[in-house]
């Protein structure tokens, strides 16, 4: 293909160009009149860029993003209801065994194991998703539904753990471009990797942010993550009242389940057409 | 008229398409030679496959496996339902125009 007609076709809109590209392209190298034809190739993919604004088009563009804002709200309630389950379940088990004392502990393992059904509840589910944009623009939309309930639910004052959200979005954001890229070179295995371990540190990062601005810890900061998320002491990160959990109240729960729906909706990222 | 109206300025490719590939499938490169046959002007190919994405969208027609290294596309039935109504619209505004023509 020459190097107009390779410049011509990339003018079109994605969609258009991957299903018709090569379509286009045989035309124009049989062409017998190829500088009126790139031409006409050229207004065409304009005019498919100036169609593509009319409400019909956005369509699908507008109920994904607003499929992503409310995702973050779906999967609070989702947790909530679960966390109500389980902690009612460690109740009734502890009442039954005659053990008082197990009311913290009952409570923070019922909210480290609720989250993980809806994550893979979350993986699962953006696995039949097919978002019309690029899977990388996903934590945004998150981002945006979890706000918020960042604002609604918090323990302590809301900029610390909107700073620990915008932390994640920038992390999550940045995991999932480069993931995206990976799967579109066919490494679909290498991108989910780098997202489930890169997500894990960017929600480590996350809360680190919000521990060191509201705890003013540094030890605290690094270790509250891992420690709510696993459901273990928080005395054993130097957090003397045991409380950080409370603070956070949902929103590490919220921010896995976030993070695993992210992962899910990367791996339906298409390969690239060579 | 069903659906045709809707192409704005695809609206002759299109029906000239829904024309060509009445007569069976065809590939790109084809039509292009039928309509430059039957419209004396050859579409280029981004006006072409402007209008075939068109009318795939709408289901007026339908892309065939490859042959040749080549994508085929036919009429479905929808897409020749609206070519006739298009037609008979066409023949009775005709005819009304030449008739008042030669009264004037």
């Amino acid at each position: 293909m020459s190097r107009a007609a390779r410049l011509v076709l990339a003018l079109y809109p994605r969609p258009v160009r991957d299903r018709y590209g090569p379509e286009i392209a045989d035309l124009l190298a049989h062409s017998r009149r190829p500088g009126r034809d790139l031409a006409d190739v050229a207004r065409s993919a304009l005019a498919e860029h100036r169609q593509a604004l009319t409400y019909t088009r956005l369509r699908p563009h507008l109920n994904a993003a607003a499929g992503l804002v409310v995702a973050p709200m779906a999967f609070a309630g989702a947790y909530l209801a679960v966390y109500t389950l389980c902690a009612s379940a460690f109740a009734a088990v502890a009442a039954i065994a005659g053990v008082s004392d197990t009311y913290q502990t009952s409570w923070r393992i019922a909210s480290a194991a609720a989250a993980l059904p809806i994550a893979a509840g979350a993986i699962w589910l953006a696995g039949h998703a097919r978002l019309p944009f690029t899977s990388a623009l996903a934590p945004t939309g998150l981002a945006v539904g979890a706000l918020p309930l960042v604002l609604l639910l918090n323990g302590t004052g809301s900029w610390p753990m909107i700073a620990a959200l915008g932390c994640w979005w920038a992390a999550t954001g940045a995991l999932s471009t480069v993931a995206v890229g990976l799967v579109r070179r066919g490494r679909r295995r290498r991108a989910v990797l780098t997202l489930a371990l890169g997500g894990v540190l960017a929600c480590v990062l996350a809360f680190a942010v919000y521990g060191s601005s509201a705890l003013g810890s540094a030890s605290v900061a690094l270790g509250v993550y891992p420690v709510t998320a696993l459901g273990m002491d928080p005395r054993i990160i130097g957090d003397p009242a045991g409380n950080v959990a409370d603070k956070m109240t949902i929103m590490p729960a919220l921010l896995t389940i976030c993070t695993a729906y992210a992962l899910g909706l990367v791996t339906t990222a298409r390969r690239a057409r060579r | 008229m069903s659906g045709l109206t809707e192409f704005g300025r695809f609206s002759e490719p299109a029906l000239l398409i829904l024309v060509s590939l009445a007569e069976g499938p065809k590939h790109g490169y084809a039509m292009q030679d039928d309509i430059a046959a039957l419209a004396g002007d050859r579409p280029g190919p981004g006006t072409l496959y402007g209008a075939i994405r068109r009318l795939e969208e709408q289901g007026f027609i339908q892309a065939l496996p490859e042959r040749e290294r080549r994508k085929p596309y036919q009429l479905t039935d929808s897409g020749r339902a609206a070519l006739q109504a298009e037609l008979a619209r066409m023949r009775a505004v005709s005819t009304a125009g030449l008739r008042r023509l030669a009264l004037s």
